[in-house]
């Protein structure tokens, strides 16, 4: 196991402490080689339902869902619910379950957002004592009490209780899953490097919501990611801007750039009957237009989306508000309001931005 | 030549003005940062060892099956911020075999002595909790790791166990003797190799917000030794008299500021001669003062907290000590501090500012000379003023004791004690004043006469500095009381809570007369004391009148604690109030109640109570009443007999006495007697040791604060008595003239100056004792609900005094000759 790896694990894991350069450390992890883990490689294809269970040949992975709600009086409201699991070993793991094991760590972040406000918690678990884990079929993830069932097929539930705010909300997949950039395949960078990666647009129904105090019932749309591999970028790259937008003609669109001595962007339009198209870096334009100065430093938060080939012109900006998810992995996750040649409403992620203060 | 240059020419030609200002100030801000820290640093040793003391439950099975890694994730998943503990003991031929422990650190932080804030510089910084090093061990690590005292892992190897070898060791303090600590998955490596047991510990109040699973019910892990309310009570009066010290050094700052304006008053009426307007003048002097006030405050501040980084380790080591907590990092300073030391700041340079726009408005009306410069100083207090200042002080001193005595919040008491001091402090340059004018008006001899005048003249003049050297006498004779009172409370604290040698839990409600005849057989224990605890229900009489017809409101609840009367034990217990032959009458018709029951029902020794216990109801005479420092709940102390193992709720611990602990194996009682199998064993004496020497510590570090402020106080006093005996030298010099020798009069100097502060000191002492009072009879109660005893210490006073006259004349040593005839030439 490589050392920038193994600090990449300690920074993880210690939220609260030692918050000086992890920022780096955890971008350079993610460079590291995977030193005995699978990498994830042109050619490799996703294979469902068992793709949405666990990988331990692969170091990191994430099964990663955003949705932007409604309360039946028009109230907003963001909410971001990720579940990592983190290779110590590589796996397939040999010892029986479930037992005392250092194989592999659990670790989950929640957040609750609203225009101005946003609320972050993080857990974290060993694996093979049943306390955190995922199961694929039928598809099960679950960290302590937080969770994300099937109901009943195609209906999963999302139950997350955190400090000062809990959600429970009832998801259906839209089908068929969304793969991206080649069969799954979805490259970081020019000269390979990159993770398998799909996801599913989500309607959001039956939701409930309680934060300070107060109930709100809602409904709304989002994005659930699926993604693993073992070495994401390269050594030149910092960090990225990710972004799933839901457009009010029913298409959906999921862009990064990741960024580096040469960026490089990919993303994925969604018609509205599902279809997916891969949209590769020189089809689109991706540009910050305007900056906030905030608790941690400059961060864009408004951006000009253009795809000239289905002519897309949007303005996508950040909710007023401070949407930093704290823990030591600290980054942005923050709901966006789509304007310009098309309305819509979305999902912001930006990391390796700001500075190291607390 | 601009005004800065002609400054810093004055501060070159007269360093020592310029020294003597920065010493003040670094002194003062360093006095302040360093009380603060302390208290701060020991404020967090507080919350620490509360989470460290936190009421610990321990998950059983209800179907009596071992616990294993499902239940602990059944809990986890039902919500329940739980963790895992396994203890592995090794059988081998070596008595001493350390246990390892195996804790989970992922989840450790839900047991708070594992926790660490947020925001603390921790694992790149060295600060090595146990949770967190092996969080880095976890993940940092092929090979698992092993954490414990050098000892202990010297013992570890010698037990050259098979297949360990890959295991890396790593010291840490502050860990338990006999322990050794390893993330949990290599506990259960270990586990093969010996015997391990698993346990599920969780917060008591967890399980108030979550309820168990029905498969699941809670035991009591740890009722731990709560010092907390104790504690809290020393750092509340360290923080009154860490307030008290801010004031102090404000008013030397002050002082020596304003006479260092003095030495400069003829040199500035050159400059203002020589066309520099007043408003110039005026900026330039604020400016002067503004940079001398952030470079002392920030020296001073530097200076404290480096002496503050040795307080810390004291209340550090003390309290892990006594509850292994982790460590304790030394934290930058609070803005408390901060706030505190600009405070002190903004005090002197705005008094300065004042004096300074003083100036402009005077001048202008009669010139600099005379009572320009020295506006607000000493020469301008005419007899009128003086005595308007003194009956303000005499108003202020009566109003606050009338406060300090009807007082019931605590801010009030603080306000009223505050009024007091600063009354007392502003009448006590005049009394000694009055005193002298006394003498003086009795004297027969000329010479007599002519020293209580210039005594007088000297009380006048030094009137800022002796109430501060009054207030530092005050605080050192306050805090050594209050630090030895407490001293000597934590002592009998830690003799009541921790006594004998072991302390046993059995883990489970036990026959106490069979496991005491069992624990009696083992190797080594001389003595068993069984402590049953249970409640009872005390009809709420008043003192010595039993109502006979109360209903059930009047019911109070309260703890009971069972003991056996004739144990050799109790036989140095100490008491409050009690009757001869306590012990003896306990047995037969007595009752032994704590302090905090006894306040609040107003019952006293000899008064009758009545309680219900079970379903019985008994009526008993109170013969003894015992300090128990911070348990809110009223308490019963009754014989075991009348404590039976039939009542509900009833718990059984048993201290042990032993021949000599240190060849006893406690630690391998367990495996040697089944029996002991799920029990707890705790090391009394071991920890009675270190946590009194930690402590002792403390209160070493408190006492050099004492003498610190003594020390600044008495500095403060040498430098300006040097100014005033220059000033004074006209009239020493007319004598030498008039004929007397110079050096009588060098003595006679000498003797005036340690008579003012040996007067002034026997003055203050009053005011010291007045604050001790004021901190344990009604801080203490008012915050607490409890007193801490109230001791006089005269051998202490008379050292301070003896300080004092000291200070005296070392400053009257310091003046040298008062005889200069050039001093005559403008006579």
């Amino acid at each position: 196991m490589s050392n920038a790896s193994r600090l990449l694990l300690v920074l993880l894991l210690l939220t609260g402490c030692g918050r000086g350069a992890e920022r780096d450390t955890w971008f350079s992890a993610l460079r590291e080689p995977p030193a005995g883990f699978r990498q994830a490689a042109p050619g490799m294809s996703v294979r469902l339902p068992r793709d949405m269970g666990p990988h331990p040949q692969y170091r990191l992975e994430w099964w990663y869902l955003t949705a932007n709600l409604r309360s039946s009086d028009g109230k907003q409201f963001g909410v971001q619910w990720t579940l990592f699991r983190t290779g110590i070993r590589p796996g397939p793991y040999s010892e029986p379950v479930p037992g005392w094991r250092r194989n592999e760590i659990w670790f989950a972040h929640a957040a609750l957002s609203r225009p101005g406000e946003h609320h972050f918690v993080d857990r974290s678990a060993r694996g093979g004592t049943g306390q955190a884990g995922v199961t694929a079929q039928p598809f099960r993830a679950w960290i302590d009490h937080w969770r994300l069932d099937t109901l009943v097929e195609n209906t999963w539930v999302l139950d997350v209780a955190g400090e000062g705010f809990c959600y429970r909300l009832q998801l259906e997949p839209q089908l068929p899953v969304v793969l991206h950039g080649e069969r799954g395949f979805s490259a970081k960078s020019a000269g390979g490097g990159g993770s398998m990666y799909f996801s599913y647009p989500l309607r959001v129904s039956n939701g409930e919501i309680e934060v300070s105090g107060e109930k709100f019932a809602v409904s709304g749309q989002g994005w659930f990611d699926r993604e693993w591999s073992s070495q994401y970028l390269k050594s030149d790259q910092q960090g990225w801007d990710w972004m799933a937008l839901h457009l009010e003609d029913g298409r959906h669109l999921m862009l990064f750039r990741v960024r580096g001595a040469e960026d490089f962007q990919s993303g994925t339009l969604v018609a509205a009957d599902g279809r997916a198209q891969t949209l590769k870096g020189d089809a689109f334009s991706l540009q910050p237009i305007a900056y906030l100065d905030s608790h941690f430093g400059e961060v864009p938060v408004v951006w000009q989306l253009t795809v000239p080939s289905i002519e897309l012109d949007l303005e996508i900006r950040s909710w007023p508000g401070d949407y930093w998810n704290r823990g030591v992995t600290r980054y942005w996750e923050g709901p966006v309001a789509v304007t310009g040649s098309h309305r819509g409403e979305g999902y912001l992620e930006m990391t390796g931005y700001g500075h190291s203060q607390n | 030549m601009g005004l800065g240059t002609v400054f810093l020419s004055h501060y070159r030609r007269h360093p020592g003005q310029l020294a003597g200002l920065l010493l003040i100030l670094v002194c003062a801000a360093m006095l302040w940062s360093g009380v603060r820290s302390l208290t701060a640093a020991a404020g967090n040793a507080v919350a620490d060892s509360t989470a460290v003391l936190e009421p610990l439950l321990s998950v059983v099975r209800v179907d009596g099956e071992p616990l294993s890694v499902e239940d602990f994730a059944r809990l986890r998943r039902a919500g329940l911020c739980a963790s895992p503990r396994l203890e592995v003991r090794f059988t081998t031929g070596e008595s001493e075999a350390p246990v390892v422990i195996g804790i989970d650190p992922l989840s450790a932080a839900c047991l708070r002595k594992y926790r660490q804030r947020r925001g603390e510089r921790a694992l790149a910084e060295g600060a090595a909790s146990v949770a967190s090093t092996l969080m880095a061990g976890l993940a940092g690590s092929d090979h698992p790791l092993l954490l414990g005292s050098a000892s202990d892992l010297a013992r570890w190897r010698q037990l050259s166990l098979p297949g360990v070898e890959d295991i890396e060791t790593d010291v840490i303090d502050g860990v338990p003797r006999g322990q050794l600590f390893a993330d949990i998955s290599v506990a259960a490596d270990l586990a093969g190799a010996g015997h391990g047991r698993l346990q599920i510990l969780l917060p008591a109040a967890e399980v108030e917000r979550v309820p168990l699973p029905a498969a699941y019910r809670a035991e009591v892990e740890d009722y731990g030794v709560e010092p907390d309310p104790l504690v809290e009570s020393f750092l509340l009066s360290l923080d009154a008299l860490g307030a008290l010290m801010l004031l102090v050094a404000a008013l030397l700052v002050r002082s020596v500021y304003r006479f260092a304006l003095e030495q400069r008053r003829r040199s500035l009426e050159i400059l203002i001669r020589l066309g520099v307007t007043v408003g110039r003048l005026r900026m330039a002097l604020i400016a002067e003062v503004l940079l001398i006030a952030l470079a002392g405050g920030t020296v001073g501040m530097w200076l404290g907290e480096w002496l503050a980084s040795a307080m810390a380790t004291g209340f550090e080591s003390t309290l892990s000590g006594l509850f292994s907590v982790d460590t304790l990092v030394m934290r930058a300073p609070t803005p408390e501090t901060w706030l505190g030391m600009v405070l002190i700041l903004a005090v002197v340079v705005g008094w300065a500012c004042v004096d300074l726009l003083l100036l402009g408005r005077r001048d202008r009306h009669g010139g600099l000379h005379g009572s320009g410069i020295q506006a607000g100083g000493p020469q301008t207090d005419t007899g009128a003023t003086s005595r308007w200042r003194g009956l303000l002080a005499l108003v202020l001193l009566v109003l606050s004791l009338i406060g300090l005595r009807e007082a019931g919040h605590l801010w009030l008491i603080f306000l009223a004690a505050l009024g007091c001091l600063m009354g007392a402090g502003l009448l006590l340059p005049d009394l000694l004043n009055k005193l002298l004018a006394c003498a003086e008006r009795r004297c027969r001899r000329p010479l007599l006469e002519w020293s209580c005048s210039e005594m007088r003249a000297l009380c006048r003049l030094l009137s800022l500095p002796l109430t501060a050297l009054a207030f530092a006498i005050a605080t050192a004779i306050g805090v050594h009381a209050m630090v030895t009172g407490f001293e000597s409370t934590f002592a009998r604290w830690l003799d009541q809570r921790l006594q004998g040698d072991l302390y046993l839990d059995p883990g489970v409600p036990v026959a106490t007369e069979e496991w005491r005849a069992r624990l009696r057989q083992i190797p080594g224990v001389t003595s068993v004391l069984p402590m049953v605890r249970t409640r009872a229900l005390l009809y709420s009489a008043r003192a010595g009148q039993i109502s006979t017809e109360q209903s059930t409101t009047d019911l109070l609840p309260v703890d009971v604690l069972g003991v056996d009367p004739a144990s050799p034990l109790l036989q140095a217990w100490p008491f409050l109030f009690e009757i001869p032959d306590l012990w003896a009458e306990l047995a037969r018709r007595g009752v032994l109640i704590n302090e905090q029951l006894a306040r609040r029902q107003s019952i006293a020794v000899g008064d009758r109570i009545r309680f219900r216990l079970g379903a019985r109801s008994h009526t008993r005479d109170v013969i003894g009443i015992y300090a128990d420092y911070g348990r809110p709940e009223g308490e019963l102390m009754l014989p075991l007999a009348m404590v039976s193992d039939a009542l509900p709720d009833r718990y059984s611990t048993f201290v042990l006495g032993a021949a000599d602990i240190h060849s006893v194996p406690w630690q391998d009682w367990p495996q040697q007697h089944p029996w002991l199998g799920r029990s707890r064993l705790r090391d009394q004496a071991g920890l009675k040791q270190s946590a009194n020497a930690a402590f002792a510590r403390t209160f070493q570090m408190t006492r050099m604060l004492n003498a610190l402020t003594l020390a600044l106080a008495g500095t403060a006093l040498a430098l300006m008595g040097l100014v005033i005996f220059r000033l004074r030298q006209g009239s020493y010099t007319m004598l030498y003239v008039f004929g007397e020798r110079c050096k009588p009069l060098r003595l006679r100097l000498i003797g005036h100056s340690v008579l003012v502060t040996g007067l002034l000191a026997l003055l203050a002492i009053p005011l010291g004792v007045f604050l001790s009072w004021v901190l344990v009879a009604r801080v203490n109660p008012a915050a607490f609900g409890w007193a801490l005893p109230l001791h006089f210490y005269p051998g202490f006073w008379l050292q301070v005094w003896l300080v004092c006259l000291l200070i005296g004349a070392v400053v009257g040593v310091l003046v040298g000759n008062p005889v200069r005839l050039e001093t005559l030439k403008n006579e």
